[in-house]
């Protein structure tokens, strides 16, 4: 199996803060959860892979090209990152979910045809000429996960996607994720065990900005080894 | 001047605004124009610099920032005579010929309203919710698409400040009297013949004048207050 990223050393400071702290790791073509405590430095491990942060130090590859400074562009149309909490453009839900395709020159007909086919898939027909911000907590999740499923990218990155939503709009939205895995790399974090045993194969496990195990989903969930971990999994501090 | 002389230059007034009265229309049609394309002119250069200023980091960002605002305080007097000792013949720029000419007081305008329009832009560019650039890269956006889709979401914002900086130019005086010099038929603008005319007896056309400049700047604070609603109606809100 081949490596998508490869990360070597990689540390991330906010002033004196240190969100990660010399990480080295591969993710290969599985679907992985990022575990973690709140403040772990999931989230920023998530915006380095998605270009949306640059590391304070090491080097980060994407499928053997060099994507710690260069090519972060070129990450981003084809990396897509769904936030915990999704924002949106003060527009339509359709404007909003065509707005990747748009940028990539993709006609407005079509564009919308494929907007309207992703917004069903998440049982959102009809939605289209509402205002995106003005929707309900878990329609705003689902449009949110309509346009960047729309853009049919090669890695999609969740960062608590099911986060503060009731369990009808995480089952739906949860559906579509597991579908979409089948063909794209999925990285996911998340603090739902379910989820993570049933969408990904693979685990990292942060602690404090540093990984303290990785290994396949079930056994790192069932089986931890570090201390750290068991700790995590049985949900104590 | 009397109560009885008050009222009837009104009465005086509001005849040559109902009759429309050519000098009137003259001097007001002017006033637009010249503040108009002072407006455009300051957009033009002072929406990207604040857009810059609020979407970049740069070393001495808060200086530059203080800078402008400090700027948007300038006296039009002082900034008038500044541009007179750079236009006039003997001036530097004195070659440009923009003394005495309604393109030179335009310049003056612009000069006055842009650290308005900066200031302003980098004020509403900046106060844009940080993960609206974050949102926009990762749907595949330049860095340039980024900052056209912040500021498109600042744009009424930054309309705001377009309104306010004409209101500005619109009612200043210094650059106009001492740059245009208040020349009948070439320079003559609203609030120089306000401010010159009424010792030359021509006391019912600065009222006529002062009215039309009022009823103009209140309806362009209307249009500010309500400019949220105006760009929400305009994109048809659900």
């Amino acid at each position: 199996m081949r490596n998508i990223y490869e990360l070597d050393d990689i540390s991330k400071r906010y002033g004196k803060i240190v969100a990660l702290d010399d990480l080295t790791l591969s993710i290969g073509e599985d679907s992985t959860a990022v575990l973690g405590y709140s403040g772990a430095g999931k989230t920023t491990l998530l915006k380095l892979l998605a270009g949306l942060e640059r590391p304070s130090s090491g080097t980060i590859r994407f499928k053997d090209t060099d994507v710690t400074e260069k090519n972060v562009q070129d990450l981003r149309r084809v990396v897509t990152m769904l936030f915990q909490d999704p924002i949106f453009f003060n527009q339509s839900v359709l404007e909003n979910v065509t707005y990747g395709l748009r940028i990539r020159g993709v006609s407005k007909e079509v564009a919308a045809q494929r907007a309207s086919e992703a917004l069903a898939s998440l049982r959102l027909k009809g939605f289209e000429n509402r205002r995106a911000a003005k929707l309900s907590g878990g329609e705003q999740q689902r449009v949110a996960l309509a346009r960047a499923l729309v853009l049919e990218p090669e890695v999609l990155l969740l960062d608590e996607p099911t986060a503060n939503l009731d369990p009808a709009n995480a089952t739906v939205i949860m559906e579509v994720i597991r579908e979409f895995s089948k063909k794209s790399l999925v990285i996911v974090s998340t603090h739902n065990f379910l989820h993570v045993k049933t969408l990904t194969k693979w685990a990292i496990y942060l602690e404090k900005g540093r990984i303290i195990e990785t290994g396949a989903t079930v056994d790192l969930l069932d089986d931890p080894k570090e201390e750290g971990t068991k700790r995590f999994v049985k949900g104590l501090f | 001047m009397s109560l009885e002389t008050m009222w009837e230059g009104l009465q005086q007034a509001i005849h040559l605004i109902v009759t429309g009265d050519p000098a009137l229309v003259e001097i007001t049609l002017r006033s637009l124009q010249v503040s108009f394309y002072a407006i455009l002119t300051a957009s033009a250069i002072g929406v990207p610099i604040g857009a810059v200023i609020g979407l970049k980091e740069f070393l001495g960002k808060r200086l530059v920032k203080t800078i402008f605002t400090t700027l948007i305080g300038v006296p039009t007097v002082s900034l008038g005579l500044f541009l007179y000792l750079l236009l006039s013949r003997s001036g530097p720029l004195g070659f440009l010929q923009l003394m005495y000419t309604i393109q030179g007081i335009s310049i003056g305008q612009a000069l006055l309203v842009i650290p308005i329009i900066v200031s302003f832009t980098t004020s509403a560019t900046e106060s844009r919710d940080i993960r609206l650039r974050d949102l926009a890269r990762t749907l595949g956006a330049s860095e340039l698409e980024t900052s056209i889709a912040v500021l498109r979401e600042a744009s009424s914002a930054i309309a705001l400040a377009v309104v306010a900086a004409f209101n500005r130019a619109f009612a200043e005086l210094g650059i106009a009297l001492i740059i245009g010099a208040n020349i009948r038929g070439l320079t003559r603008v609203m609030t120089t013949t306000i401010a010159l005319q009424n010792a030359m007896g021509e006391t019912a056309l600065c009222i006529a004048l002062s009215i039309i400049l009022l009823v103009i700047v209140f309806a362009l604070n209307i249009l500010t207050g309500n400019i949220g609603a105006i760009v929400n109606t305009l994109r048809k809100d659900y």
